[in-house]
């Protein structure tokens, strides 16, 4: 068990976005999350990421309180993240972006950085090595030192991965990867998620595409109104009553 | 020889390499997308901890220099550290509020010497012409006066200072603290998300233009012989924001471009010297809605690297 | 003794009020700070002088006049400084440097027409005083109470019980959702920098009133005080801004009378680093969620 919810809740201004949801993380699979839009699905990884704490309940990574922890803290600890709405740091160029991601894994400070020792110029260049084969692992190769928001957006939502990849997480945590995708880039985007966790990385997946998310999970959980309704196997999920109203009464309304 | 290197052409380029290293300040605060108003503030710390120290103390100026920044660069911490952890605008408040306060008080201290300031502060000039004749240089040096002498080699520790500030700025940005730095100028939630401590970043960015504003305080204040509380009023802070405004903050050589444009029209526009700040005022208001990224930016060096044929390296 | 100070306190407290209330209402509808605000505050101090001692009004008079031109002022910043801001995505500070810019532009006109002294009010106002049992206040006060005070009992119960009040709230809480609802915000964005501002200017002539002294630097020094009221009040919060001008006018009242002087203008920047240590989303702010 690496990640763990424990009746975990958040309200905004008396508003409940989530109420007692428990899940667990086992190391190495690839668990979905989807439910419909506003089920609270975003606020969880921000709840897990430390950008706002719960108003109730307790999140715990290998056995460590989360709780109270800033974002860049967590994220040393070992979990990384992407966004629903693409934050890459616009102006930078797409190496850059992937470097920055290493920042907590590397120590150069202003004084090696403005000598530029040995040490400081062998961590530069492995983390601009790393930083390369990342890029080439999500299949973002052109343009690498242009603006990174001059790339196409499906290649975006990609150098995201590679910039969350680069702090060198044990959980990644994806966040409506293949949003704005077409079917193609979709399948690559599989085959990417599928990729990662071979290198022994946990993914937490939010998605909307089920067949995206029937396809590479191993298990998946529903959120709706803030409540966790239902968990199991992508076949489970897919036969779970609960789960076909809460699409369907949402299609309805 | 004698017509360029007049006293008045060489005391502006003085001023400018002085204005220059100010925009430098100002840019490293900045570059973390950072608003400090205190720069004048910093600035007058230096200036006073520097006069004090060599007309008071007896310290040599090359100490107190050094001294002067480091007690700015303190200083900083101490309002930059609470300001930081929130959004930028609680810094621009309380850097703004800081440069006043910081006035209040030199009016009042007695060690400041209230509003009639600290004068008979050894120049840089006459110490460096009193080493040159003690050296025995003659009156006449390669058609030069001591003076002018003097004045040039002033002239080329600034130059020096500067050139290494850029060379510092440009290292910087090249390297894991300067990607920090421009990850949480673009963005600082997703820099954060990152991995990177943004509140530790944007007070060493803070800390930094506070040193080197306070760096320039101490050289200006051996410049000019005399200093005083009105040397450093707001609009001062005003005029080193217009630096990196007109010039641009993305990069180092955008401020240092504006100081080089800001000291030299108030020059040329002499008769106008009543209506500068009304000038400076529409500048700023003009810049943000036309031109917010400045006269230099990251596209225009591109534009004209592409343009010169040498885009592809 | 005390009780003269406490009142002397309220009077500069109150129009301190005044001011942050400026800054309040523009943080609350554009999410920016008016670093202008104080400029235009000055400007209205000015109009105020110059309509009592040249046109000879009344002072009733001379406060709406002043109030009139700071908030045609200030729609014309808002026309010229802040809108063509908002059509683009700039970064948040583009708008602090703007009006930073209006600011030191007005404040350098002001000295190019009224000249660097310091002019006064004539005296007839001053020299009225009563005496209230220990309290000695002047006619100057009571106006400067008596306005400061009916103006934020007017601003309150406007913003929470007529239709445009509450457009005006609306727009503060989510500008998208106002645009939804049928709200014209940029009217009501005009509407809100125009009251501001009016306000400003109001005050601009109270404070020229219990000074006794209007000039071109004062916008810089009250400007800084309505912006630490700001932070002590807690950023966009209404009643924050009420009670901060008050307790800054009565802490910098008592800060003179019990001997520091010249210290005066730094207690509220004091204030202001202290705010920022202890309790950062001010007095009375809600704490918020997150950072972001």
């Amino acid at each position: 068990m690496t990640l763990v919810l424990d009746q975990v809740s958040k309200s905004f201004g008396g508003l409940a976005a989530l109420s007692n949801v428990s899940f667990k993380v086992t190391e190495g699979e690839i668990v979905g999350i989807i439910g419909p839009n506003g089920a609270g699905k975003t606020t969880l990884f921000n709840l897990i990421t430390g950008i706002f704490p719960p108003t109730a309940g307790k999140i715990t990574y290998q056995g460590k309180d989360l709780l109270g922890l800033r974002p860049y803290k967590v994220t040393e600890l070992g979990l990384a993240r992407t966004f629903q709405n693409i934050r890459l740091f616009g102006h930078l160029s797409p190496l850059d972006n992937v470097m920055v991601g290493a920042h907590c894994r590397t120590k150069a400070g202003v004084w090696k950085g403005l000598w530029r020792t040995p040490a400081q110029r062998k961590e530069e260049k492995a983390t601009r090595e790393r930083a390369q084969t990342l890029l080439k692992l999500v299949g973002v190769e052109e343009d690498i030192d242009s603006p990174a928001s001059s790339l196409p957006y499906g290649q975006q939502r990609r150098l995201e991965i590679a910039r969350a990849l680069a702090t060198e997480p044990e959980i990644i945590l994806l966040d409506e990867p293949a949003a704005g995708m077409n079917e193609n880039e979709t399948d690559d985007l599989r085959l990417l998620i599928k990729k990662i966790q071979t290198m022994g990385k946990t993914v937490v997946l939010i998605e909307h595409d089920m067949n995206l998310v029937m396809n590479v999970c191993d298990r998946v959980m529903v959120i709706n109104f803030g409540q966790m309704i239902a968990e199991g196997t992508p076949a489970e999920i897919q036969q779970n009553p609960l789960v076909i109203e809460a699409y369907l009464g949402r299609e309805e309304g | 020889m004698d017509m360029l290197l007049n006293q008045y052409y060489l005391q502006i380029a003085v001023f400018v390499m002085v204005n220059a290293i100010l925009g430098v300040s100002i840019y490293l605060t900045l570059s973390t997308g950072q608003l400090s108003l205190g720069n004048a503030g910093f600035m007058s710390i230096g200036a006073y901890t520097c006069a004090i120290l060599t007309v008071k103390a007896g310290f040599p100026v090359y100490l107190a220099i050094p001294i002067g920044g480091i007690a700015a660069s303190l200083m900083s911490i101490i309002i930059g550290f609470p300001a930081l952890r929130l959004t930028g605008i609680y810094l621009a408040i309380a850097t703004l509020g800081f440069g006043e306060v910081v006035r209040v008080i030199v009016l009042n201290l007695k060690i400041t010497n209230g509003a009639l300031g600290i004068s008979g502060i050894p120049t840089l000039g006459t110490k460096i012409s009193k080493m040159l004749s003690s050296f025995g240089l003659p009156q006449k040096f390669g058609g030069l006066s001591v003076q002018q002498t003097s004045t040039l080699l002033v002239l080329l520790i600034l130059v020096l200072i500067l050139v290494f500030l850029v060379f510092f700025c440009v290292r910087l940005n090249r390297s894991r603290v300067g990607r920090a730095f421009a990850a949480i100028k673009a963005d600082e939630s997703a820099a954060e998300a990152m991995g990177i401590n943004t509140t530790y970043y944007k007070l060493l960015a803070f800390a930094l233009g506070a040193l080197i504003a306070g760096i320039a305080g101490g050289l200006s204040a051996h410049l000019t012989f005399f200093i005083g509380p009105k040397d450093f009023a707001y609009h001062r802070t005003v005029e080193i924001l217009l630096y990196a405004v007109l010039g641009g903050s993305d990069l180092v050589f955008g401020p240092i471009v504006g100081a080089l444009i800001l000291t030299l029209l108030p020059e040329l526009l002499r008769s106008a010297s009543n209506y500068r700040l009304m000038i400076y005022g529409a500048l700023l208001v003009t810049m943000m809605a036309f031109r917010p990224q400045g006269l230099i930016s990251e596209e225009t060096v591109r534009f004209w690297k592409s343009k010169l044929g040498r885009g592809s390296k | 003794m005390f009780w003269q100070q406490l009142v002397n306190g309220l009077t500069l407290g109150s129009t301190y009020s005044l001011v942050a209330l400026g800054y309040t209402l523009i943080m609350g509808v554009l999410n920016i700070i008016n670093m202008a605000h104080g400029e235009i505050f000055m400007i209205g101090a000015f109009v105020g002088l110059y309509l009592v001692t040249y046109f000879e009004v009344n002072i009733f008079v001379a406060m709406a006049g002043a109030m009139v031109t700071s908030a045609l002022l200030g729609c014309l910043m808002e026309t010229v400084a802040l809108r063509p801001l908002r059509r683009k995505a700039v970064s948040h500070l583009a708008p602090l440097i703007s009006t930073i810019g209006v600011a030191i532009f007005l404040e350098s006109l002001a000295l190019n027409l009224f000249g660097p002294q310091s002019q006064a009010f004539p005296t007839e106002l001053a020299a009225v005083q009563m005496q209230l049992g220990p309290i000695r206040i002047s006619l100057v006060q009571i106006i400067i109470l008596g306005m400061s005070f009916g103006l934020m009992f007017v601003l309150r119960f406007w913003l929470s019980k007529t239709r445009v009040g509450k457009a005006i709230r609306t727009t503060a809480e989510n500008i998208e959702t106002a645009n939804l609802l049928g709200i014209n915000t940029n009217k009501i964005i005009f509407l809100t920098v125009a009251l501001a501002s009016g306000l400003g200017g109001i005050a601009g002539v109270l404070v020229g009133l219990s000074f006794n002294a209007v000039e071109p630097t004062m916008g810089l020094s009250m400007g800084l005080k309505g912006l630490a009221v700001l932070i002590l009040g807690g950023m966009g919060n209404i009643t924050g801004a009420m009670l901060g001008g008050l307790i800054l006018g009565i802490a910098e009242v008592f800060t003179v009378a019990y001997g520091a002087s010249s210290y005066r203008d730094a207690v509220a920047f004091g204030m202001i680093i202290l705010i920022l240590f202890i309790r950062p989303q001010g007095l009375f702010g809600k704490r918020q969620g997150g950072r972001f």
